[in-house]
């Protein structure tokens, strides 16, 4: 069947297979409100951003910790270029950024990744029982993701801040 | 005295590793897709691929389809392999007149059923028949990834040619077309 599919590309002009690509690969999404999944998204990641403020606000306030935010722009199909905010928490001269990888990833409803000097933890957004709430993620297959909670974030800064 | 060998019938054919391979990698061709659907569809796929955006899904299915490349190749040339060691062991034991048999058996009385495939068995071939010198040297070529592969890749390889599924397919073909008429092989 695939090899058939094939040989009936073969016989397309170049132009023709780039219209039937564009016009399959559109259509694909159209179905879609990304507007909608971006805002939600958007609103989720500026609800963690400022949950992990009040998570670290003791620290900050003792000059532990940094907090510094800015925009940036990110690109995806069917959406388009928007601006996203990406966090860093700064300890000293090492950083931990916050850096969004969008609204289109498998099994989720958007991710972002905590990123330090020694890891990363991949941070999802995960609809439950029709609210959408962070999780933590890692992809061995046998483990489901978990809370993000004061204290799941704290062993992940921990995790990847530590060599 | 040594012991013969009892052969298990379990070896591949070329053509059987061939469709094995056209097998898995149009099942891989159709995850890949039903995987990328589901970025758009919302379908749950499997744990493996929480949180993907389209790049890591292509870079996976990547990685997927050379490590299967990988595997084929290994069992391509242990196909070959066995075609070449059970024609020496046929030799030997149905002891044929022949000068290629002559030399298997001289060769099994001093090593019996352990020789080295490039040193001791392919070296009768390219003795006594020059004219597959080359197709000879490029299946020792080919060998080398074999090592490679079934010692685990632990070692940056220096290969001449940069071998795939199909190369590797020619090389092989190409031998076994090369050498006389009389050895036995199958590649239907």
């Amino acid at each position: 069947m695939l090899e058939d599919s094939i040989s009936q590309i073969d016989t397309l002009s170049l132009e023709d297979f780039l219209r039937l690509k564009k016009a399959e690969s559109e259509s694909k999404g159209k179905k879609i409100n990304w507007e909608n999944k971006k805002q939600i998204w958007l609103t989720a990641l500026q609800k963690l951003y400022n949950t992990v403020n009040i998570w670290l606000n003791s620290s900050i306030k003792q000059g532990l910790v940094e907090i510094r935010v800015e925009n940036h722009e990110l690109r995806e199909d069917y959406i388009g270029s928007y601006s996203v905010k990406e966090m860093t928490i700064q300890v000293g001269f090492e950083r931990v950024f916050f850096k969004p990888k969008g609204v289109i990833v498998l099994n989720a409803a958007g991710r972002v990744d905590l990123i330090g000097e020694h890891g990363s933890i991949m941070l999802l957004l995960l609809e439950k029982n029709q609210e959408f709430q962070w999780h933590i993620a890692v992809r061995t297959g046998h483990q489901k993701p978990w809370p993000l909670t004061q204290e799941s974030f704290a062993d992940a800064l921990k995790q990847v801040m530590s060599a | 005295m040594t012991q013969i060998v009892s052969l298990s019938h379990q070896e591949l054919t070329l053509s059987e590793v061939w469709q094995w391979y056209q097998n898995l990698d149009n099942a891989i061709d159709y995850y890949q897709i039903e995987v990328t659907n589901a970025l758009l569809s919302g379908k749950e796929v499997s744990d493996i691929f929480l949180g993907m955006t389209k790049e890591e899904i292509i870079d996976y299915f990547v990685w997927q389809t050379e490590e299967l490349e990988r595997s084929v190749c290994l069992n391509l040339i242990a196909s070959a392999e066995a075609t070449i060691r059970i024609d020496y062991l046929t030799r030997v034991y149905e002891k044929k007149k022949d000068t290629i048999s002559r030399a298997c058996r001289a060769l099994y009385k001093q090593k019996g059923a352990r020789v080295s495939l490039e040193d001791h068995i392919l070296a009768i071939w390219k003795q006594n028949h020059p004219e597959c010198k080359l197709a000879i040297g490029h299946f020792i070529g080919v060998l080398k990834l074999r090592h490679w592969l079934a010692h685990g890749r632990y070692w940056t390889p220096k290969f001449g040619n940069p071998y795939n599924p199909k190369a590797v397919f020619d090389i092989i073909e190409n031998l076994l077309n090369n050498l006389p008429d009389d050895f036995s092989w199958a590649i239907n």
